[in-house]
C-alpha cells in the first residue's frame, strides 16, 4: 500500500511516501510561518520525486503532535480532508511514536521527547522496539526535563529535537549520563507507522481526527515552570 | 523589582504615557495590562502603538478576534484575553506559538490577569486602578533589567 | 456553477453550497446545527481547536443537505483574510486540500467582503452604487460600493466595534451572552429616552466611529447609581444604550449616503439583526426616499454562504488564488 505521511508539529513540513516498509521519498521542509502556504507544493514535490501523483496514494498518515498547535492543526486538517476528498483511509500517529520509531535501532529503550513551548518543559514517553516498529510502555509525561529521569526504567536513548540539550541538563541536574539522538519527526516514519495500522484495517474516522492534546498536564507543566522561577 | 506610578487625569494623558512607552520598547517586549472594563487598557495600547509607529487606523479592540497583528517599526501583537476562560484554554489557543513569533516584536496583552502563571517575569506589567470617571492610577512594574531604559525615561 | 464556501475566521465553523453566487443549496453553521447530538462528543470552547474538530463535519453536512458530493464542486471559496490566524488556517487548510485533490479553483476571500455579499444573497437586485454599513462584534465599517468588488473605506471604528460594545455592556449589566440579542429583547420593554447617553463623534466631520466612550459612560452612570443606592432599571438602561448606538450608526450612514448621492443603503453583519436598528433605518430611509437592505437573519452572523457568493464574484473577475494561498489576519479590504 502506498502511504503518504505528514507531520507539521515542529515548524517544518515533514512529508514522506512509503510502500509497506520501503521508503520511496522523505523530505523535511523549513516552515516557520508558512507551513500552510507551502504544504501542497511540498506534498507535490515529495510525490514527484518518487514518480508518483496524489492519485497513486492509497492511504494517508498524519502526525498528531504534540508540538506547535498551530502547525499541527494545518497537518491534521490537510491530512484528513485530503483523505476525505480522495476517499482514502487515514491513520493518525502520535509524533512521539514517530520519533521513537526513527530511533528504534539505537537502543532497547527509547525516550522520545518534544519541547513544550518556551523553557524546559517537555512532552515525553518511553518506547520499546517491537515487531519492526515501537510500542509505548509508559504514560505520556509532561513536565520539566530533569523529572524525565523518573520515567526511565533502564538505560535509554533520548530521541527528539533538542535532545542533546536536554541530555546535558539531565547530566547537570542528576548526574545521569544519557545518550541523545537529535532528530526532527520524519514524514516517512509517520507513513510507515500509519501504513502498519492501515494494513491491519485500523483506520481513524476521517471526520473526527484531531491533534493529540495532552490537556490537563499541559497547563500544569507551564504553571510548574513558572512557579520554579518565582521560588 | 522596578516600579513606577503614574496618575492620569484624562484619556489624553493615558495616551501620551502610552506613546512615551512605545517609543522605548525593544524587540521581545511583552506588556501585560490588567484592570477592569473601561479603565483605559485599549487607550494605552493605542498610545503604545503610536509610539511604535503603527498607523492608528489599524489599531482597535481585538476582543472578538483575540489577537490583532500590526506593523510599526516592529511587528506588534495585540492580544485580548477578555473572552477566554481558563489558562488551559489559552495554552491550547497557541499562546506559546504567539510568544515565539513575538520575539522579533512587541506583544501587548489586555486582561493579562487571566494567565498569571503563563508569562515570564521580565515582562512589563501595567496595572490600572479607576479613581474617578476620568482619573486613573497606572502602575508599571517589572523584574530584571529589560525595561530599565524605559523606567529611567519615565522618571525623568 | 456550484461553489463550496468555507468560513472559520473567528467563532463559527461553517460550510455552504451556493449555485452561481445566488442560490443557497445548503448553509451549515456548526453552533446552530446540533452536530453534537448527531455525531456525539463534546465540542471544546477554544475556537481554533473547535474548528479542527468540526470542519470535516460541516463540509459533509453541507454536501449531504444539498444532495451533492465533492465531485460536483466546481470551485472552493474560503475566508483567508481578516480573523484569528489559528482559526483561518483550519478553513484554508481544508479548502486547499479539496481544491488540490479535486483540481478545482481556490479563491481566498476577505471576511468583510463576505458580509457585503450576504446582502446580495438575500437581495439579488441590490443596486450599485450603494453605501454599506458592516457592523458586528469584530467590525464596524462604512464603505462606498460603486461596483462589484470595488470598495472605498469611508469610516471605521477607532476603538470598540458596535457589537463588542453590546456584548461588554450586556456582560457588565449581568445579562446573558451573546449580548446583542439579549439587549435587543430587553430594550423592547424599556424606555429608550430614560438616559441621554452621548452619541460619540456624531458632530465630528469624520465618518469614523468610536464606542468606548459610550461604554464608559454607561459604566460610570451605573456605578454612580450603585454608589448612591439608586434604582437600576436594566430595561431602561439597555434601551437607552441601544438607542445611542443606533443613532450613531444611522446618522453616520445617512450622512455618507447623502455625501455620495446614492439611493441605496446596505446594512450587514451580526448587529444588522438588531430590530431597533432595522426599524430606525427603515423609517429614516423612507423619509429620505432611499432604499435600505438587510440580509435574511440567518445570513447576518458569520456564515459560509456569503463567502461562497463573494468568491464566485471574484472568480468571475478572474481572481483565483492558487494552492499557495496563505492567511492574513489583519489586512484591509481591497478593491
Amino acid at each position: 500500500m502506498i502511504v503518504l505521511g505528514l507531520d507539521t508539529s515542529h515548524y517544518t513540513n515533514a512529508v514522506g511516501v512509503v510502500e509497506g516498509d520501503k521508503v520511496l521519498a522523505d523530505f523535511t521542509y523549513e516552515a516557520k510561518t508558512d507551513s500552510l502556504e507551502q504544504i501542497v507544493a511540498n506534498i507535490e514535490s515529495t510525490l514527484q520525486s518518487a514518480g508518483l501523483t496524489l492519485k497513486d496514494v492509497e492511504g494517508i498518515g498524519v502526525g498528531l503532535g504534540p508540538g506547535s498547535w498551530t502547525g499541527i492543526r494545518v497537518g491534521v486538517t490537510v491530512g484528513k480532508i485530503l483523505a476525505f476528498s480522495a476517499g482514502k483511509p487515514v491513520a493518525g500517529v502520535p509524533t512521539l511514536e514517530a520519533l521513537a520509531y526513527a530511533a528504534r535501532n539505537e537502543s532497547p529503550l527509547i525516550c522520545a521527547v518534544i519541547g513544550a513551548g518556551t523553557g524546559d518543559a517537555v512532552y515525553a514517553a518511553l518506547y520499546r522496539p517491537e515487531n519492526g516498529a515501537v510500542g509505548r510502555i509508559s504514560e505520556y509525561y509532561v513536565g520539566d526535563v530533569k523529572g524525565l529521569t523518573a520515567l526511565l526504567t533502564g538505560p535509554a536513548v533520548l530521541a527528539g529535537n533538542g535532545s542533546q540539550a536536554y541530555a546535558g541538563l539531565i547530566k547537570q541536574e542528576t548526574g545521569m549520563n544519557i545518550k541523545a539522538v537529535e532528530a526532527l519527526p520524519g514524514g516517512a516514519s509517520v507513513a510507515c507507522l500509519a501504513s502498519r495500522r492501515l494494513e491491519r484495517g485500523e483506520k481513524d474516522d476521517v471526520l473526527s481526527l484531531t491533534p493529540l492534546y495532552l490537556k490537563e498536564s499541559t497547563a500544569k507543566a507551564f504553571v510548574n515552570k513558572y512557579k520554579s522561577n518565582h521560588a | 523589582m522596578d516600579r513606577y506610578e503614574f496618575f492620569s487625569n484624562s484619556p489624553a494623558s493615558t495616551s501620551a504615557l502610552g506613546k512615551r512607552t512605545g517609543e522605548r520598547l525593544a524587540p521581545g517586549s511583552i506588556v501585560a495590562l490588567t484592570g477592569e472594563l473601561g479603565c483605559g487598557k485599549t487607550l494605552l495600547t493605542r498610545g503604545i502603538c503610536a509610539g511604535l509607529g503603527v498607523p492608528l487606523r489599524q489599531v482597535n479592540s481585538p476582543t472578538f478576534v483575540l489577537v490583532n497583528e500590526y506593523r510599526g517599526r516592529l511587528p506588534v501583537f495585540h492580544m485580548d484575553l477578555y473572552r477566554l476562560g481558563t489558562e488551559s484554554d489559552v495554552v491550547e489557543l497557541g499562546i506559546t506559538d504567539y510568544l515565539s513569533r513575538a520575539e522579533s516584536g512587541v506583544m501587548i496583552i489586555e486582561w493579562a490577569e487571566k494567565i498569571p502563571s503563563l508569562l515570564p517575569d521580565d515582562l512589563l506589567k501595567v496595572e490600572f486602578e479607576i479613581l474617578s470617571p476620568r482619573k486613573r492610577r497606572i502602575v508599571f512594574s517589572t523584574f530584571g533589567g529589560r525595561f530599565a531604559g524605559l523606567f529611567e525615561e519615565l522618571r525623568s | 456553477m456550484l461553489v463550496l464556501g468555507i468560513e472559520t475566521s473567528c467563532d463559527e465553523t461553517s460550510a455552504a453550497l451556493v449555485v452561481d453566487g445566488k442560490m443557497i443549496l445548503s448553509s451549515i453553521i456548526a453552533t446552530q446545527l446540533d452536530l453534537l447530538k448527531k455525531y456525539g462528543g463534546v465540542v471544546p470552547e477554544i475556537a481554533a481547536r473547535r474548528h479542527t474538530e468540526l470542519i470535516g463535519y460541516v463540509i459533509k453536512e453541507a454536501l449531504d443537505t444539498a444532495g451533492k458530493t465533492l465531485d460536483d464542486i466546481e470551485a472552493v471559496a474560503v475566508t483567508s483574510k481578516q480573523g484569528l490566524i489559528g482559526c483561518l488556517l483550519v478553513g484554508v487548510a481544508a479548502a486547499k486540500s479539496i481544491s488540490y485533490s479535486k483540481q478545482v479553483p481556490l479563491i481566498g476571500v476577505h471576511h468583510i467582503e463576505g458580509h457585503i455579499f450576504a446582502n446580495r444573497l438575500s437581495h439579488p437586485d441590490l443596486p450599485l452604487p450603494h453605501v454599506c454599513l458592516t457592523v458586528s462584534g469584530g467590525h464596524t465599517m462604512l464603505l462606498y460600493v460603486p461596483e462589484d468588488c470595488r470598495y472605498e473605506l469611508l469610516g471605521t471604528t477607532l476603538d470598540d466595534a458596535a457589537g463588542e460594545a453590546f456584548d461588554k455592556i450586556a456582560k457588565f449589566l449581568g445579562l446573558d451572552f451573546p449580548g446583542g440579542p439579549v439587549v435587543d429583547k430587553l430594550s423592547r420593554q424599556g424606555n429608550r429616552k430614560a438616559y441621554d447617553f452621548p452619541r460619540p463623534m456624531t458632530r465630528a466631520k469624520t465618518l469614523d466611529f468610536s464606542f468606548s466612550g459610550l461604554k464608559t459612560s454607561v459604566i460610570n452612570m451605573f456605578k454612580d447609581r450603585v454608589a448612591r443606592n439608586e434604582a437600576l432599571p436594566l430595561a431602561d438602561i439597555a434601551a437607552s444604550f441601544q438607542e445611542a448606538v443606533v443613532d450613531v450608526l444611522v446618522s453616520k450612514t445617512m450622512r455618507a449616503a447623502g455625501e455620495r448621492g446614492v439611493t441605496a443603503v446596505s446594512v450587514t453583519g451580526g448587529v444588522s439583526a438588531n430590530s431597533r436598528l432595522r426599524h430606525v433605518f427603515a423609517e429614516t430611509c423612507k423619509q429620505k426616499k432611499i432604499d435600505v437592505f438587510f440580509p435574511d437573519l440567518s445570513l447576518c452572523t458569520d456564515n459560509a454562504a456569503m463567502i461562497a457568493a463573494a468568491g464566485y464574484a471574484r472568480m468571475k473577475l478572474g481572481e483565483v488564488s492558487g494552492l499557495s494561498l496563505n492567511v492574513f489576519p489583519n489586512v484591509p479590504l481591497e478593491g
